[in-house]
């Protein structure tokens, strides 16, 4: 007889139960017993470690001091001081100056911006002081009636010493830099001038800080409007080019030689010459890093560039015109390359005049094409969806976007051969999304399309650059637009489309169905109107029959 | 009928204008600009014209033009680019045609635009040029800044008169500015100056004599309050070092009397202040039991410095240095025993009661209440134990000379008593060494 065996237990089952009840409930008061008192111990920590570290918070946030102010760096460069200044100057009080000197221009271009006088006395002083302050009365006379503003920003700082006194107290220095003076209303720029000054100034140390005491402007220089370069663009056969696997804004930080390379190699087996890339502002994190190599791998195959300034940038701030004319400076050796063909300096620039401000666009892109054309070897022009009077009179050469119907592109280009410029077609081209609503392509009318524009441009002697190489299944599109992926060439496994075979100089014969095809999805709901229309008839005489 | 008026009024206003300006009675024109030229587009002709001169009380402005030029013209704007930041403008083209002063003082070039605003098509037709505005005569009162308030004798000059003379309107001046300079030697610099860069200066050189530096400048039309420059003697280069009495008895009373007086630059020139002593004293040779050591830092004054020194705690003789700018002396301090002998008898011998007094010192006197002797009870006899410790120290104060202990039985042989800097060995009365109650 096995006494664990069940069928010899002799228990009351009901007694068992009871016990296994108890037993659970002793259990369950253990628990709680020690749960209870356990829990309220880690609320309790937990509140400790919430009240602890609010406390280290609270300390933290005591301890915080105001941090000085620092003019931005790079801003100004200090040229060889005279030798018969009667006192050296030591690097730290250079340092010094050199921070109050700059605060003092922000702090006047934060006055005439907010007509907030109480950090003047700070950084000016005497006749200095004078000037700004009648400057901001009259300012101020003026803004009342007519609600504008002025602007007053100045960068590259080159200052020489002259006259640094005996006692440390009184310094005279020259001062070469460049300014952007404007009057905003709104938006809009009303006036502005960019030029190069050179002027004296006298400074006075009180209170530990420098003060500008008194200036005087000895001469200035705007920028001319440089003599054209001799360009030729009727031989510019080219692309703009968007890596696929690092499209638009990411091409710079994940930049891929090996995959560069490729599509240079592709782009000159198509027989083009020319590519256009895109150089975001503020310069993106590998730029400077990938732009030699970039520019070797152009030269290698042959392939003449047209980078693109500015893009992504719609600002047109003044307040950005120091770190965009740093920008510019970093950029220059590279515009040299022998490959670059010419600096577009911004895309589409004409697409920001409704939000920006005609004017301020205008005079922000006029300031950078006089300075990329006079101090590159390169012509320079900026790209445009419309053409603008003011941006061509600025530019070597004209530069056209044509997304519309072929059949328009001669009056555009007539209207761009009255500027008497050269012109480049930069960029067209036509998608082959077929389920785009409600304008659906195939990639016969991309033949199509491709053949007439180049039956415009091979009789007006144009150049021109398709967008793009590739169809782009990866990565964000401007605007989120699906159909920037189908503009390519190629598709994304780099197969032709049949707008090579155009390329290559064959002839797509298109018929008149082909022709008007594009415009048979109006059929659809002009179809389904009729329909609608037949029900609606056929109820209505049911309706009426039934009446009867 | 009004618009009749006012197109008669418009042609004499212009009429008047060309008058005037054909009878020389406006500025004289500093830049001519033809309206032709930098406009961009703008068909007008060359009858169109903007005269403009930088005078005393601002920049001066007149547009001269042609009536059937006129219509097209509705508004002028002028705008300057100053060191400050843009001025705008506006007025109407009566004004233009009269005669605009925009009160603008800043001496120097001066960029400005005149907009023509055309009424028709509300083109604004762009002119730019500039205009140099002199700096007037300096006015009183000239500010002489002078950098060092002092400099010393024959030294390479560091100071300088620093100035920029200002006109009427807060410009630097370019007047020349004649600089008197009365040194304290009686010699009398002039110098002719005017601002460069906006600052003119020179150095103010220095003299052989000290005293005080007067500085006067002036323009032909400007003066300025006289400033002064002290000038210095130069660093010490002599003194006398002078011992008011020496030796001195190592009593806590005495201190040394020390005189340190004539202080001299390289030039004779007596230095009253602004130099400083420093002095050194310390054992002739490195006591290893009772070292001494002063050294303190102290400004002259008055060209004269006494110094007490207190006397060292043990007599003997002391090396005294004194260093003040290139000069440096040297002497010697001495003290002997403040104390002949220390007297003492014992008033029983069993218990050993110990009278020590009274105490005089070399003077006869009494030595202060308060003065601490201390009792060693020794073991050993230190003439030949010269480090055993001892059973037992007390430490008494003396009063009137007088100190009394009943000494206890520690087995000890030997008591030493040390008074200031004087030491003496006693043998303790005991069965085997019975000894007389006075010495």
């Amino acid at each position: 007889m096995n006494p664990n065996d069940p069928m010899f237990d002799d228990r009351n089952p009901q007694d068992e139960n009871t016990f296994v009840v108890s037993l659970k409930r002793l259990v369950w008061l253990l628990a709680l017993i020690i749960l209870i008192p356990l829990s309220v111990m880690v609320l309790q920590g937990i509140s400790q470690l919430f009240r602890i570290s609010q406390q280290a918070s609270t300390q933290l946030n005591a301890l915080n001091s105001i941090s000085l102010r620092k003019a931005d760096e790079g801003m100004l460069t200090w040229l060889p001081d005279n030798p018969d200044s009667p006192r050296k100057m030591s690097d730290f009080e250079r340092e010094q100056l050199s921070h109050d000197y700059l605060l003092a221009y922000e702090e006047l271009n934060y006055a005439l911006l907010s007509e907030d006088i109480s950090g003047l006395e700070s950084h000016f002083q005497e006749g200095a002081l004078a000037d700004v302050l009648n400057l901001l009365q009259a300012k101020g006379f003026e803004s009342r009636r007519s609600q504008e503003k002025s602007q007053f920003i100045t960068w590259d700082h080159q200052l020489e010493l002259y006259f640094y006194s005996p006692d440390g107290i009184t310094l005279a220095l020259r001062d070469s830099y460049h300014y952007a003076q404007a009057f905003v209303l709104e938006a809009d720029i009303l006036h502005m001038r960019f030029a190069k000054r050179s002027m004296d100034v006298l400074l006075n140390l009180n209170d530990g800080n420098w003060r500008i005491h008194h200036w005087r402007i000895l001469q200035e220089e705007s920028l001319p409007t440089p003599d054209r370069k001799p360009l030729r663009l009727d031989n510019i056969y080219g692309i703009n080019y968007i890596a696929r696997s690092a499209p638009f804004n990411d091409l710079w930080p994940k930049f891929n030689p090996a995959e560069v390379e490729e599509d240079f190699a592709r782009i000159q087996g198509l027989g083009l010459n020319t590519v256009r890339f895109f150089i975001p502002f503020p310069a993106p994190e590998g730029l400077f890093e990938h732009l030699p190599n970039f520019l070797a791998l152009a030269e290698r195959y042959e392939l003449r560039l047209i980078p693109t300034l500015f893009d992504t940038y719609t600002c047109y701030c003044l307040e950005d015109m120091p770190k965009a004319m740093a920008y510019l400076d970093r950029l220059l050796p590279y515009l040299n390359h022998p490959s670059v063909l010419i600096v577009d300096v911004k895309n589409e620039a004409d697409s920001d005049f409704s939000y920006r401000g005609k004017n301020r666009v205008r005079t922000f892109l006029t300031y950078i094409l006089r300075y990329v054309r006079s101090y590159s070897d390169k012509p320079a022009f900026v790209g445009l969806i419309n053409l603008d009077e003011k941006l061509i009179a600025e530019s070597d050469a004209i530069s056209l976007h044509h997304y519309d119907y072929a059949k328009n592109l001669p009056k555009r280009i007539a209207e761009a051969k009255s500027y008497q410029k050269p012109i480049l077609l930069e960029e067209f081209g036509f998608h082959t999304q077929i389920d785009k609503w409600p304008d659906p392509h195939t990639r016969r009318d991309q033949a199509i399309y491709y053949q007439d524009i180049f039956a415009i441009t091979s009789t007006s002697g144009l150049g021109w650059l398709v967008w793009t190489l590739y169809d782009l299944p990866e990565g964000s599109m401007p605007g989120g637009r699906e159909v920037e992926r189908h503009l390519g060439i190629l598709d994304s496994e780099a197969r032709a489309k049949e707008v090579i075979q155009v390329l290559r100089g064959h002839i797509v014969e298109a018929s008149w169905l082909e022709r008007t095809r594009k415009y048979l999805w109006l059929s659809r709901p002009i179809l389904l109107s009729l329909i609608f229309l037949l029900m609606l008839g056929l109820a209505l005489s049911f309706f009426s029959k039934h009446r009867k | 009928m009004n618009d009749l008026l006012k197109l008669a009024l418009k042609h004499l206003s212009l009429a008047l204008s060309i008058l005037m300006i054909m009878l020389g009675c406006h500025s004289q024109p500093s830049a001519t600009l033809s309206l032709g030229q930098a406009a961009h587009g703008l068909m007008l002709n060359d009858g169109l014209r903007i005269y403009s001169a930088a005078t005393e009380l601002g920049f001066n402005f007149r547009l001269l033009a042609r009536a059937q030029d006129l219509n097209m013209v509705k508004a002028v704007e002028i705008l300057l680019y100053s060191p400050a930041g843009p001025l705008r403008y506006l007025f109407s083209l009566e004004e233009a045609l009269a005669g605009i002063r925009v009160g603008y003082a800043r001496a120097g070039r001066c960029y400005y635009q005149i907009n023509l605003l055309d009424a028709e098509s509300q083109n604004l037709y762009t002119y730019e040029s500039y205009l140099d505005k002199a700096p007037l005569n300096a006015i009183s009162p000239l500010d002489l800044k002078v950098g060092a308030r002092s400099l010393r004798v024959a030294s390479e000059g560091i100071s300088a008169l620093v100035m920029h003379p200002l006109d009427i309107d807060g410009n630097v001046s370019h007047d020349e500015i004649h600089v008197l300079i009365e040194q304290p030697g009686g010699n009398i610099l002039e110098k002719d100056i005017h601002a460069e860069r906006l600052v003119a200066w020179t150095y103010l050189p220095s003299d052989d004599h000290t005293g005080l530096m007067n500085i006067t400048a002036y323009t032909a039309q400007a003066r300025g309050e006289r400033n002064e420059v002290d000038i210095l003697p130069n660093v010490v280069n002599d003194f006398i070092l002078s011992k008011l009495n020496d030796p001195i008895s190592t009593s806590p009373r005495q201190t040394w009397q020390l005189a340190f007086e004539a202080f001299e630059d390289v030039l004779a020139n007596p230095l009253e202040s602004y130099a400083t002593l420093s002095i050194q004293a310390q054992s002739e040779f490195q006591q290893a039991m009772s070292p001494w050591y002063l050294s303190l830092n102290r400004p002259i004054i008055d060209n004269h410095f006494s110094l007490s020194i207190p006397s060292a705690p043990y007599a003997g003789s002391y090396q005294l240095k004194a260093y003040a700018g290139r000069s440096f002396r040297e002497s010697n301090l001495s003290s002997h025993p403040h104390i002949p002998l220390i007297p003492w008898r014992w008033l029983s011998l069993d218990p050993a009661m110990l009278e020590v007094g009274p105490i005089i010192d070399t003077q006869g006197a009494l030595v202060d209440d308060g003065t601490s002797l201390t009792l060693e009870l020794l073991k050993e006899s230190p003439a030949f134990q010269q480090q055993s410790a001892p059973r037992l120290t007390v430490n008494l104060t003396l009063n009137q000379g007088m100190a009394l202990w009943q000494v206890p039985k520690v087995g000890a042989s030997y008591l030493r008593l040390r008074l200031l800097d004087h030491e003496r060995i006693l043998f303790l009365p005991s069965a085997q060494n019975p000894l007389k109650l006075a010495p």
